[in-house]
Formats: C-alpha cells, structure tokens, sequence
C-alpha cells in the first residue's frame, strides 16, 4: 500500500473551491474540460478528505457534549476543538482509498480534579470548585478505514 | 470550660462548653423581656409606631411578615405571619435613614435583627436562633431575607447581597470599648483581630454576609463558628466609618451577650478584588457535602451557610499514632500521588530546584540553638551534624535559589524525638541563616506541627562574617495580601493580619474570595523584598508552610512539613504571585512585630 501525502488544507481549499460548482454537473463541458488534468481523483481525494473531516467534527462534538469516545484513552477529556482555518500538518490517503491519516493540530480541554488533601485543596472542594479545567495544544492524529458503507474511524490520539 | 469571658488561649484552643439548650434558653428568657441594652443609650424614636414589615424575598425565598407595634420603654409586640401578638423587650439604634433594631421572641431560642432604612422603605431581616446545629447549640443561626416596610411595596428594589465590600477593612471601637481590626477579603468570610478582648497577636476567620443597603450603607454579620458561635451584625456607613449594631451570644465565660453598639472607625484601606470587572457576584455561599459538611445538610434549608469546621475534620493523633506513622512513612520531596500527600497541585508553579549547594560545606550557628554542620554532597544529598557531635547523618534535601545566593533547603532530622524539620533560609553573601524548625509532637495534637525561628550565622568558604548582624522579623509584610496560583485553578490569598498571623483565602471559579481561614505564624525579611514566612495549619491541618516570596519577581519558593496518618512529610510548594495590596495596620502592631 502507497500513500500519498495530500495537499496541504490551502490548495485543498482551493481545489475544493474549482470544484465546488461543477460538483452537480460533472457531465457539463467544465467538467470535462477538467478531465484530462486527473480531475477527477483530486475529486476523490477531496471527497475522501471532507468525509473524514465531517467524522473528526462529529467526534468533537460528541466529546464537547460530554460523550465517552472509545479508544481515546485521556482522562478528563471533556473537550475537543479543530481550529477551521488551519491546515493539517498530515493528512494521508492510500492509492487504493481504503486507508487515511490525519495528523492536525486541536486544543483539548480537560477537567483535572485536585488532588490531595493539603487544606487548600480541602477547601475549594468544599466550595464546590475540586477540579479545574485546562486547554491544552495537542496533536490529533487519527487513521480511518473506507468500509462499504464509507469512511470509519480505526484509532485516534491525541499527542 | 468556662472562663474569662474571652480567653487567655487562642480561639481555636479554648475548650467551648457544650451549651445545652435548657441552659440557652434560660439565659434568653432573662433578657428576653427587657431587650438589649447598648453602653451608649438607646434610640426611642421608634415609640409608638407601627409597622408591616415584609420580607418577600431572598437567598432562601421569602421571610416573615412582622407587625410591630413599638411602645414605650423599650418594649414592643409582635405578630409573625399574622400570629397572636406577642411582648418582648427590644433596643434600636439609628444609623443616617437607617433603623436597626433587634429583640428576642420570649420563650424561645429565637430572635431578630431588622435594618431598615426609612429613605427607601426597604428592609432586611435577620432571623436569629440557637441550637440549629445540633453539634454546637451555642452557635448562632441566621437567615436574611429582604423586603418592604409597609401595607404595599414601594418598588421592585430590594436590599442585597453584594461583593462591593470585599477587600475592605476597617478598625472599630464600639461604645462598650471594644476595638477590632476587620478585613473583608471574601463575600462569604471575615477575618479580624480582637485588639483588646484577647491578644491581639492572632486573628481569627468566620462566616460573613454582606448585604448592600444603598449607595452608602451596607450591613454586615459575623458568625464565629467553631468557636464561641456569637453572632455579631453591624450597619456600616463606608464613608464616615461608623457602624450601629448587635451582638449576640455566648462568650467563653458562657455568660450571655446581647447588646447593640455604636462605633467609630477607620478605614484600612481596600485591596484588589479578582472576580471580572463588572462581575458583582455575591454571596451567601451555601454548604456541600463535604469535610465537615455532611451530604446531610441541605443547602436550600433556612439560613443554610458554607462553614468550614477544620477542627472536626483535621486527623488527631497520638504520639504513639505519630511514630508509628512517621516510622511506616517519611517521605521528604518525594513525588507522591493519591490521598494524604498534602502537596499534589501544591508545587505545579514552583521555581526549579536548584544545585548550586552541591560540593559546599557550611556551618550554621543559631544564636541559642544548635550549631548545624552541613555537607552538601550532592544536588540532593546532604550530610548533617548537630553541635559538633556524634556521626554525620546524611538526608535527602531540596533547594531553591530564590536570589542570587539566597538559597531555601530543608530536610529532616531523621532520629530526633520530635521528627525535627529544618528549613532554612541562608544567605551566602551576607552571611546569615534563618531556619524555621518545624517539629512534632505538639501539646494539642501530636500531628500538629509547631515552629521554633531559629536566627543565625552563616560559615563557608567565601561568605562574609555577618558579626551580630541576623535576619530579623519585620512588618514590611504586615496588612500584605498576596495571591498564590499554585497550579492552574489552585489559587489561595494569604492576608498577614498582625505581625504573627496568616490567613488564607481560597478563591472561587468566579474569582470571588470564598472560604477562609488562618493560623499563627512569623514575617522575617531576609534582603528587600525577600521575605521568609511561615504559618501553621493550626487546629485544621497541622501543617507548617514557609515560603520564601521574592516581591520582585512574585514567584516563592516553599516547603511544607506535615504528619497525618499516612506518615511525615516534607514537601515542594511553589506559586506565582499577585500583590492584591496592603491595609494600612502597622500602628496597632508597634508593640508586638
């Protein structure tokens, strides 16, 4: 198995946008015209890309919503955010399509009870404030699987 | 035991009596139908009114109804919520438009404290009542609610809690004689120093509320809980610094005091607040289940309040407890997680360790105290002697280089009877060394930690000989308060309110100062702006701290040394520091600093 580094989110973001029109009239002499420059792999590509970008948005959501993720082992996450406006540092994807990478920058926020007993600890628990919440920069790298029915999620981390 | 109405010993040492509450009660029904007495006369314009009070509103939904009718010579009836009439004897005072007057309810443990302020025709109401603690009777109850005088409201306004006070403080002499020094770090706590009813040396910490009247008057109340339980509520004018108000309670000789008073102050100063500007979050901070505050208490029951009881919740332990504890377990800046470190969280924004000590040798000779060998043999390793005598021990250390050549260690004593600490303070370019001795073994609880300030000496390859020169205590720091971010979200105030006390106030999410408390402790300036402190958890904790604070940088250093059950430590702290300011009380330690 090959896999390709893709292009950065930039030129993604401006392939997207070229094709962003001619998507619901491939058939027009636009698209055609785009053919013979492997349009319609980068087409693939970017379709592949938007899928899994829609599953990381889902998987942030569900963590901000307070949802268990299973495999992502990191106590006292309670929530994950992608910054729209930049690129992913990687973000791979085998010849064959069945197999990604995604390695991009997020911010993590995590609920970190105090711990110990020393009296100051004892005492902002007892005001109801036992944990704090901090936001970390963290790397997102997560792999994904094409099944049949589309893109899935095989294993994610946050380094 | 009963005593001097106010006792020799600190608060939190006085043995309070278990009142009963036969004996509450028989102590209000003698004062009950004569009502409080004030040193300075009672105010009689209230005689022969009458009055629709109320309380439809306020922290814990609405209060009573109250129709009084104020009679002659002191004495008024009363009918709560459309009640039969009763009698009682009551006192008020006026305070600019505001009436504050207060009575009991004969033949019950309860009473009230109302403030009314006749320019706007609102009112708070304090209800008050013994024996709703059912640990301590003696300790006083109270809930506010807020409301009109009168048959209809006059507006949809409401007296309030508010944080405008916070980060006041004030002294004040009451007509009676006593003086006081108060801070109002928190919206839902108070620290003061009793100036002439008990040493003033110590300051002690209490639940509070804070209640805005108008643009220029506010009422405050005062609880001591865990110790007497007298509850004491003033009217304060912040402009003129005069207060009307009530005190009401047992004091140590279990003699009852129910009187109001008048008093002259002065204004202190005001130090930084944290909430976000325009953030007017106040409380009352109502309990949790926690220490001391079990999942029974409710929170929304009357007069619910946060009152931290360390006394109940601090281990006790026995000397036998002690060595067994520290024999099973010493653990000196060791990294250690779960329950019973004392340090996790303490240490996150502490100043790197430092191994500029490593392959020196040192000699520190305390005036009246020991003479300290030291070999530092490593970054971490240390080999010590005391008074010249016996083998070299060697023990695990820490240090910190807060200044050029100002260095923070300690270490245990490994061997003495008393789990000795030393943590120290040695100068290497001036020559002197302060070490506060932490030790075990105490008279109250063996766990508690007890400090001797060692001054002395210095000697070592190339360090000056400071002749008689040594550290001193100082009150450069006394009326400071400076805030602690010790890790992300643990952030503490320390105010040193005299010269040998430290309260700490522990900050909500908000911002707000929350909970508070305090012990003994010392002020010793090392270089300006460096200065060398410590506290003692004191009936709560039993720990020593001591922080070497470097105001120019406003990063410390620290070492905590502590016994519980999971054995003896001696531990890292470390924060970044804010200086919230400093009241202006050095003239009322003259004598003591």
């Amino acid at each position: 198995m090959t896999e390709k580094p893709m292009t950065s989110r930039r030129s993604f973001l401006k392939a997207g946008a070229i094709v962003a029109a001619p998507l619901a009239a491939v058939a027009a002499p636009a698209a055609a015209a785009l053919a013979g420059d492997r349009s319609s792999e980068r087409l693939a590509r970017i379709e592949d890309e938007r899928a899994i970008e829609a599953l990381n948005r889902d998987l942030a959501r569900q963590v901000s919503a307070g949802g268990s993720i299973a495999g992502l082992a990191e106590p006292g996450l309670v929530g994950l955010a992608f910054d729209p406006g930049a690129e992913p540092a990687e973000f791979t994807i085998s010849a064959d399509r069945t197999r990604a990478s995604v390695r991009m920058a997020c911010s993590a926020e995590f609920e970190r009870e105090f711990e110990g007993q020393a009296t100051l600890v004892q005492m902002a628990r007892l005001q109801g404030n036992g944990a704090v919440r901090v936001t970390e920069a963290r790397s997102f790298v997560g792999s994904y699987l094409r099944r049949r029915d589309g893109w899935r999620i095989e294993r994610i981390e946050l380094a | 035991m009963p005593g001097p109405a106010y006792p020799a010993v600190e608060n939190y040492r006085f043995d309070w009596s278990a009142l009963d509450e036969a004996t509450i009660r028989a102590a209000l029904d003698k004062v009950a139908a004569a009502g409080p007495q004030c040193a300075s006369g009672l105010d009689g314009s209230l005689a022969g009114r009458t009055m629709r009070i109320v309380a439809d509103g306020g922290p814990y939904g609405a209060g009573p109804t109250l129709a009084y009718r104020f009679e002659s010579g002191g004495r008024l009836t009363l009918s709560e919520n459309g009640g039969a009439e009763i009698g009682a004897g009551y006192g008020a005072l006026r305070l600019g438009p505001i009436a504050f007057f207060a009575h009991l309810i004969p033949g019950t443990l309860r009473g009230y404290a109302v403030a009314l302020d006749e320019a706007s025709g609102l009112v708070t109401v304090i209800e008050l009542w013994f024996a709703g603690y059912d640990k301590r009777k003696r300790e006083v109850m109270r809930s506010v609610s807020f409301g009109y005088a009168g048959d209809m409201p006059v507006s949809e306004e409401r007296h309030k809690f508010s944080n405008r006070v916070e980060g006041k403080g004030f002294y004040w002499k009451q007509d009676g004689g006593a003086e006081t020094l108060e801070y109002y770090p928190s919206i839902a706590y108070t620290h003061w120093v009793e100036l002439t009813r008990m040493n003033k040396k110590q300051g002690y910490s209490a639940p509070a509320d804070y209640i805005q009247l108008s643009e220029t008057y506010d009422l405050y109340t005062r609880t001591e809980c865990e110790f007497s339980g007298i509850f004491q509520a003033h009217v304060v004018d912040l402009n003129r610094a005069q207060q009307v108000g009530l005190r009401i309670g047992f004091n140590a000789a279990d003699e009852l005091e129910f009187y109001l008073f008048r008093g002259e102050g002065e204004w202190l100063g005001q130090i930084a607040k944290f909430e976000q500007f325009g953030d007017q979050v106040a409380g009352p901070m109502l309990p949790r289940p926690g220490p001391g505050q079990s999942a029974a208490i409710d929170a929304t029951a009357k007069g619910a309040r946060a009152v931290y009881r360390p006394l109940e919740t601090m281990p006790k332990m026995s000397k036998a407890a002690v060595a067994a504890a520290v024999k099973a377990n010493t653990l000196v800046f060791a990294k250690r997680t779960g329950a019973g470190d004392g340090a996790a969280g303490m240490a996150g924004n502490s100043l790197p360790s430092s191994g500029g000590l490593a392959g020196r040798n040192a000699t520190i000779r305390y005036d009246g105290g020991p003479v300290m060998q030291y070999r530092f043999d490593g970054p971490e390793e240390l080999s010590w002697r005391r008074d010249g005598k016996g083998d070299w021990t060697t023990a695990r250390y820490r240090a910190w280089e807060s200044v050029p050549g100002v260095f923070l260690f300690g270490h245990v004593l490994e061997g003495m009877p008393d789990y000795d600490g030393h943590i120290v303070c040695a100068d290497f370019e001036s020559g002197k060394a302060t070490c506060y001795n932490g030790y075990l073994n105490t008279p109250y609880f063996a766990n508690e930690a007890g400090a001797r300030t060692l001054f002395g000496k210095l000697e070592s390859e190339g360090v000056p000989d400071p002749g008689n020169a040594r550290h001193t205590y100082t009150s450069e720091m006394l009326g400071r308060a400076i805030t602690y971010n010790y890790s992300p979200g643990l952030t503490s105030m320390h105010l040193y309110s005299t010269p040998k006390t430290t309260s700490w106030i522990i900050f909500t999410p908000q911002g707000s100062g929350g909970l508070e408390w305090c012990g003994s402790g010392a002020q010793v300036k090392i270089r300006d702006g460096l200065y060398f402190l410590y506290w003692i958890e004191e009936a709560c904790n039993g720990t020593l701290g001591t922080i070497l604070i470097n105001l120019r940088t406003m990063h410390d250093a620290g070492i905590g040394y502590h016994c519980g059950t999971e054995g003896l430590s001696m531990s890292q702290v470390g924060a970044q520091c804010r200086h919230a300011g400093r009241f202006d009380v050095e003239r009322f330690f003259a004598d003591i600093v």
